[in-house]
């Protein structure tokens, strides 16, 4: 009856944090045995509350001691396997033993495992894709064994399954599944034409072809055309992520990315009922606050269109200056961006994160979990620039912290000079996973912030946090920093190179202004030390030998003391953030 | 609420059953409405409409034609959630079937989520000083 009610609850998306309240404190007395559940209580509950965003630890602890008693009943019914491991990955709720007791089931070598992936239907694979990518848990063969169960399915799948389909996969950076989308694009492209996909589902396919990196030409044609279609009905949701789809797809087809999102744009703003065309009055700063990461995402399009996007397709003159998207969408989307780079500094990631209701204690403890680990990430990403600025001044190289340019974006580290970014990508602009070669895939916005930079006339220097954290010393550290500022000018940022498309050599007066106010004071003092240190160092070898002889020991002295100075401001720096996260 | 004899109750709970169309189910309220005004009636019907979900959804005429007939029903069992003592498996039956009928996503959505705030606030207090797990347990 509990499950019901939260089914019903959950099935209508209606939070009441009182009635779940009292089904978390009933499920999880000492009194109730958990078992009793069975596989279809415990999905139907542990849905419920994931459709709800009711976060709730200790029920979600009682439910997985109910799935570890149920594994055998809940490994013969698919959709309550699915919808159980989906909750428990959407909630944030960390279950490693249960997900590692799943995977090794279902890629038992006996032919338990086929059988238990021959009853997943098209939304149990990607129920379970998304749930393992979600909950940053590996599992490489169960994995790759759903990918080729989704490929066997696809001739069965319907039209609706897709999106998700291929949303739950394109997720999995660490362990791409091409395969997939190469075998799912002629069912795409057949259902766009064929005018089977509403507008969130076409903003939904494009996104997942694009994060994938596997949209073509002819499919990014196909979406615009089902698109253009039905563009007055696209809402704001659906209109940011389809733009920006086209936007993150230009990196590889620029072309006819840029037809694309043109062709989609300008049939919106024929549309009378495009939200597009909607009084800029009627869009308060309310609607701008909650609509803030589409806002952005139109932002980005915006800046993609005006730069990259005018090479490929040349305006008509009666049309120059105009922006593509209305006004206020741009106006909004750009304060929009400047607010996302700004947490992004505050360590608060630009990932989606799973929603939680308010209203109950237990709520409350995961809202602030999670805003304690938003502190730590913040901690670590201070700890990372300062050291990185320190490494910087050590080379000699003038720089300026946190730069905000004019088009929103913050550059961590700017060597004006050079017209050089460098940037430090935390955890929140990669993949949970790492690669099979211990190099984690960087996330789609990640990827399209530093094309953008790019064009913006930016070379690229990527420090990715797990190769930064690795470096143990400040030797280390400046000789990563000078080797990597020495590639500058290949063309791939990820290989410690540069984007640099269409630079500016000039580049905005606005910069300089910015440069010596971000100067941090620790960043300078401990240059000050670098440079008695350096100064000592160049004392040793360019002195003549007779004043190597004089003066040997009191050099060596002095080098000594700025040396100890060194360590005592690394260790300033390393007491004022909290602990390392390796 | 007009005095009902356990015969006329359980023919309205035999007709609730045999009812073979949502149409049914909304002539036999218009009728009946007085006598069902109840956590096994309610419940019933809610379950019963929910049943027919797939007639529901196969026929938007249906909902078009009967979109007043189910908003005041919405808000009649509503008002009844607030205002009566029903147990908890017919306040369960109410808002399960309210939305498995598949009503949330046309105009009615906003008077299905009325209903749950309703049956919620109901049924909180019920399981936060009746709800006995190992009791409850096998039903769920």
């Amino acid at each position: 009856m509990a499950a019901n009610s939260c089914w019903a609850f959950g099935a209508a998306r209606h939070p009441h944090p009182r009635l779940f309240g009292a089904v978390s404190a009933a499920l999880c007395a000492s009194s109730f045995r958990a078992e009793s559940l069975g596989s279809q209580g415990l999905a139907n509950v542990a849905w419920a509350y994931a459709k709800v965003g009711h976060a709730d630890a200790a029920l979600f602890g009682s439910l997985e001691k109910a799935a570890a008693l149920n594994l055998l009943e809940l490994l013969q019914h698919a959709q309550q396997l699915s919808n159980t491991l989906w909750a428990f990955a959407a909630l944030g709720h960390r279950a490693p033993a249960l997900f590692g007791a799943v995977a090794d089931a279902a890629t038992a070598a006996d032919g338990s495992g086929e059988r238990l992936l021959a009853t997943l239907s098209p939304q149990a694979v990607a129920n379970l894709a998304w749930a393992y990518s979600t909950a940053g848990h590996r599992a490489d063969a169960l994995h790759d064994a759903l990918a080729a169960t989704a490929v066997r399915r696809l001739p069965a799948c319907r039209a609706a399954d897709l999106p998700f389909l291929l949303s739950a996969f394109s997720l999995s950076a660490h362990r791409p599944a091409p395969q997939l989308f190469v075998a799912a694009a002629p069912l795409v492209a057949s259902g766009l034409v064929g005018g089977r996909y509403s507008p969130p589902q076409v903003a939904s396919l494009a996104l997942a072809f694009a994060a994938a990196d596997q949209a073509t030409p002819a499919l990014l044609e196909a979406l615009a055309d089902a698109a253009t279609r039905q563009a007055g009905a696209f809402r704001l949701d659906a209109f940011a992520t389809l733009s920006w789809s086209f936007a993150v797809a230009a990196g590889a087809h620029p072309e006819a990315a840029a037809a694309g999102a043109e062709h989609f744009l300008a049939a919106a703003r024929r549309a009378p009922s495009s939200f597009v065309n909607r009084p800029h009055t009627q869009f308060s700063a309310e609607d701008a606050e909650d609509a803030a990461p589409q806002l952005a995402r139109l932002w980005q399009v915006q800046l993609w269109l005006e730069s990259e996007g005018s090479r490929q397709l040349p305006r008509p003159p009666a049309n120059r200056g105009r922006t593509r998207l209305p006004t206020f969408l741009v106006d909004h989307g750009r304060d929009a961006l400047v607010a996302s780079e700004a947490a992004a500094a505050d360590g608060l990631s630009r990932r989606d994160a799973p929603a939680a209701s308010g209203g109950s204690a237990a709520c409350a403890a995961a809202a602030e979990a999670r805003a304690q680990q938003a502190l730590r990430e913040g901690g670590a990403r201070r700890q990372r620039l300062s050291r990185l600025s320190f490494a910087l001044h050590m080379g000699g190289e003038a720089h300026s912290s946190e730069l905000r340019l004019d088009e929103g974006y913050t550059i961590d580290l700017a060597l004006e000079a050079r017209r050089v970014a460098v940037v430090v990508a935390g955890k929140a602009q990669y993949d949970q996973l790492p690669r099979a070669d211990g190099t984690y895939a960087p996330t789609t916005a990640a990827r399209l912030g530093w094309r953008q930079l790019g064009a913006l006339g930016w070379e690229v220097v990527l420090v990715p946090w797990y190769e930064w954290d690795a470096l143990d010393s400040t030797a280390e550290r400046r000789a990563y920093i000078d080797e990597r500022l020495l590639r500058t000018g290949s063309a791939d940022p990820e290989q410690g190179g540069g984007a640099h498309a269409g630079a500016d050599p000039a580049g905005p007066a606005e910069a300089a202004e910015a440069a010596e106010a971000a100067e941090a004071a620790e960043a300078a003092e401990a240059a000050e030390a670098a440079e008695a240190a350096e100064a000592a160092e160049h004392a040793l070898v360019e002195g003549g030998e007779a004043q190597q002889k004089a003066g040997l020991e009191t050099l060596e002295s002095e080098l000594k003391a700025a040396r100890a100075r060194i360590s005592e401001l690394e260790k300033l720096v390393a007491a004022s953030g909290p602990p390392r996260e390796r | 609420m007009r005095y009902v004899t356990n015969r006329a109750r359980e023919d309205i709970t035999t007709a609730i059953s045999n009812s073979p169309s949502p149409d049914d189910l909304l002539e036999l309220w218009a009728t009946h409405s007085d006598q069902m005004r109840n956590d096994v009636h309610l419940g019933n019907l809610w379950n019963k409409m929910g049943r027919f979900r797939k007639d529901i959804h196969n026929n938007r005429s249906f909902l078009h034609r009967r979109q007043h007939d189910l908003k005041e029903l919405l808000l009649e069992t509503g008002a009844a959630c607030s205002s009566q003592s029903m147990d908890a498996r017919g306040l369960t039956n109410i808002v399960h079937g309210a939305v498995k009928a598949g009503l949330l996503n046309y105009e009615l959505g906003r008077d299905v989520h009325a209903l749950c705030d309703a049956a919620g606030e109901a049924l909180a207090p019920l399981v936060e000083s009746q709800f006995h797990p190992q009791a409850c347990s096998p039903m769920c």
